[in-house]
């Protein structure tokens, strides 16, 4: 074993030592790195901290279950944290890095099998490691009527990674959270229990109802440190004979804010099943570097924006959807659609009257099965590799649209950063995902963004706003918005179940 | 399933000034000699490949190895064309085994050649996010660093940048150093880059320098990884 400095907290190196051995003998000796170097891919961050905070002292990439379990039982034995990831690929909430520094990486990306796809149950069982373009391609090759739901990131992050964090997608399965259906997870004792209807033996109905019998226990493992997903059970969707994706857009905010309640209706009554609706500025970063759009100091202003928004011919803010089912279903429903926008002062364009746009294709692919990795070109944006995204949680109406823009804008422009936002409006909430692109080799600017994410937090706690999901530089702040019961139930839960406080420590904000 | 990006492509790796420079004038070396490189490979961005500022970059490693240790004749450094998926970025490095990989990229392909390393289980002796201000390196046991070694080969020019390194073998991050000149870093940087992978003395050669080219200023952001496959 090489000098690794960061050790898992309150381990000698002699013991930490011993325990590499353990987990050698477990996974082979390739399978665990503590070779500094090859630490360094895992320890890349794009959150406003520096690596050391989050470095991580070793990785350990099991194969099997069985393997999992060893693992979780010789870390109990040595006392050594675990940071479950899947394909690790949480960029701009943490990426592979754990919360704190010491722990090790249990990283799952060779448990990476996909093990069923029923395509008359539109259901799938997949294992960790799985990328949402492994299980696009197995769709495609076999010809299934299926299309998946995954994020913008989409062809290199996996589904398990993504519905744990609450990840969201955008076609009709696009609330992940919703539509998964039964977990195989590894406790902290290094049992194994499989949820719901999992537990019955010889049942064919896991992928199929997800309540089981009793306490419903699998949101316990989502956005916490409970245990280890090692199989999840997933809703697809079938694939439509027709789509038509549209967008409706807006130059003034009033016209937005009207199109939420609008969406928020449409997507109540079933005639939508997936919406956006996100401000010109974000679309044109993921294409265009900021210094060809601006020189001057602080965020970017409105008039630029606006000025960008008129030579681009594009709406200021501009709400995306598809519509999915028959040809003649889908006629009816983009009536309704154009007549109940017509009064915001809406254009609703089709994709033949959009012409060919790459913002919209990208979009149309994210809602109807092919993902890409365009929305990448964010990192062109600023320079300087950081990034945090700012998600912030509101009902969907129009006041809450209008606080939030304000909200979240003006304190991302007191710190000189961009409004990169957009609004992903699920029926009666919607996400206010904006990213805050700053430049991480400049030590000011990164403070800067630590303390305007910080600010965010106040300011939205403050008016009643929470993010649903964050970084692991904030985990710690964001548990304390959701006030001291629930931080004391998460502690009770975790002294339950991990009294040795293996996995994951301070995700969530939640220690033993 | 062909999923469309921009991507990597090779450089034009043709080998301009620095093949023909003399030795360099000498300074005490600060470098800790690695293990000689024995296979070179280039990952350059589309987006820039043919630009000043790659074209640079490649000539101060083709330097940077052409004098390392005055034992090695100018490497071949391979060419190296990406596809369109990230599994072809993949494989292009997984193509990469046994060599040194130097890369010089967007901040775009940079998070897509992390992931591609981290599958390849590669070694990631220096990350180096870089524009004409500042420069930033993660380092994983080589704490000699990249960073200072840079700073000094820098601090003859003009111009204000900061050169700030975490080193995760070291227990407290040194703190930044500002130096006086940033203008020329692509070539200084591959220069550094190269002769920190086998071993040597960092400062570039007086007669390199003089060509007038390299002085041009970059405003361009972008990302240095030198990797052991
Ligand atoms: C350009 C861009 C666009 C993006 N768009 C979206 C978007 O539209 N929607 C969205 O949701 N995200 C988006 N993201 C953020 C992120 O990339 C995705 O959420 C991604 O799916 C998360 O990474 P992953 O799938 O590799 O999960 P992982 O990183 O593997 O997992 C995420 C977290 O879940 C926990 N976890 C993972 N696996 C396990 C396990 N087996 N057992 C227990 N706990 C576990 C860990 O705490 C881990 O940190 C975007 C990112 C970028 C860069």
């Amino acid at each position: 074993m090489n000098d690794s400095i960061i050790l898992p907290e309150g381990l000698t190196k002699t013991a930490f030592a011993k325990a590499v051995e353990a987990f050698r003998g477990v996974v082979g000796a390739d399978n665990v790195i503590v070779d500094l170097d090859r630490l360094v891919p895992y320890a890349k961050i794009m959150i406003p901290e520096d690596e050391k905070l989050h470095q991580p002292s070793a990785v350990i990439i099991p194969l099997s279950v069985e393997h999992v379990q060893s693992v979780v039982s010789l870390a109990n034995q040595y006392k050594t944290p675990l940071w479950p990831i899947s394909t690790g690929r949480n960029f701009g909430y943490g990426s592979a890095a754990p919360a704190t520094a010491g722990q090790i990486v249990l990283d799952l990306r060779r448990m990476n099998k996909i093990i069923d796809v029923d395509p008359e149950m539109c259901t799938a069982l997949v294992e960790p490691g799985v990328t949402y373009e492994q299980l696009r391609n197995y769709i495609e090759e076999r010809k299934l009527p299926l299309w998946i739901s995954f994020p913008s990131s989409g062809p290199i992050v996996g589904p398990v990674g993504n519905t744990l964090d609450r990840g969201v997608g955008y076609n009709r399965c696009g609330e992940h959270a919703a539509n998964f259906c039964g977990l195989e997870v590894v406790l902290p004792n290094g049992e194994l229990v499989r949820t719901a209807m999992g537990g019955v033996k010889g049942g064919s109905a896991w992928q199929a109802y997800r309540w089981g019998y009793g306490p419903w226990v699998d949101g316990l493992f989502a956005q916490s440190n409970l245990g280890i997903v090692t199989k999840m059970g997933l809703w697809l969707m079938r694939k439509p004979s027709a789509s038509k994706t549209f967008t409706a857009v807006w130059n003034d905010l009033e016209g937005a804010a009207k199109g939420v309640n609008v969406l928020r209706n449409l997507r109540l009554n079933n005639v939508l099943e997936n919406s956006l609706l996100g401000h010109l500025l974000y679309g044109v970063a993921c294409d265009v570097p900021r210094n060809a759009l601006y020189k001057g100091p602080g965020a970017i202003p409105d008039e630029v924006v606006a000025e960008i928004a008129k030579k681009a011919g594009a709406g200021i803010w501009n709400s995306l959807a598809t519509l999915y089912g028959t040809e003649e279903q889908i006629a009816v429903n983009f009536k309704i659609v154009k007549e109940a926008f017509a009064p915001t002062g809406a254009i609703v364009l089709s994709e033949e009257e959009v012409g060919p746009n790459p913002v919209f294709q990208h979009w149309k692919g994210n809602m109807t099965g092919r993902p890409d990795l365009s929305e990448f070109g964010i990192y062109n944006f600023r320079g300087g590799g950081g990034s945090a995204w700012f998600a912030p949680l509101a009902p969907a109406r129009s006041e809450d649209f209008k606080k939030q823009v304000e909200l979240v804008k003006t304190t991302l422009a007191e710190f000189g950063f961009d409004y990169l936002g957009g609004f992903l409006i699920g029926g009666r909430h919607m996400e206010h995902v904006c990213e805050l692109a700053f430049d991480r080799t400049d030590p000011e600017e990164m403070q800067r963004a630590y303390l305007c994410y910080d600010k965010l937090l106040q300011v939205n706690a403050a008016a009643g706003y929470a993010v649903y999901r964050t970084n692991t530089a904030f985990m710690n702040k964001v548990a304390d918005i959701y006030g001291p019961a629930q931080k004391n139930l998460n502690r009770t839960l975790k002294r339950a179940l991990d009294p040795n406080g293996i996995i994951a420590p301070g995700k969530s904000g939640i220690f033993v | 399933m062909s999923i469309s990006r921009r991507s990597l492509l090779n450089a034009s790796l043709a080998f301009t000034a620095s093949t023909a420079i003399s030795p360099g004038l000498s300074r005490a070396s600060t470098l800790v000699a690695r293990e000689i490189i024995s296979s070179t490979r280039l990952f350059v961005s589309q987006c820039i490949a043919g630009s000043t500022v790659s074209a640079t970059f490649v000539d101060g490693i083709a330097a940077g190895l052409y004098h390392s240790n005055g034992q090695l004749s100018p490497p071949a450094l391979t060419p190296v064309v990406s596809g369109s998926t990230f599994g072809q970025v993949v494989s292009d490095l997984e193509g990469a085994r046994g060599s040194t990989v130097f890369a010089l990229l967007s901040g775009e392909d940079a998070v897509l050649v992390n992931e591609g390393l981290r599958v390849v289980g590669a070694k990631v002796v220096s990350y180096g996010t870089h524009n004409a201000n500042a420069h930033r390196f993660v380092t994983g046991s080589f704490c000699a660093g990249v960073g200072g070694i840079f700073a000094s080969s820098l601090e003859a020019g003009v111009g204000n940048c900061t050169i700030d390194e975490i080193c995760l073998g070291r227990v407290s991050a040194a703190p930044p150093r500002l130096v006086q000149s940033g203008s020329e870093w692509p070539f200084r940087l591959g220069y550094v880059l190269a002769r920190s992978m086998s071993g040597g003395s960092s400062d570039v050669p007086a007669s390199v320098l003089q060509e007038g080219w390299y002085r041009f200023p970059f405003d361009t952001d972008l990302v240095s990884v030198v990797s052991k496959i």
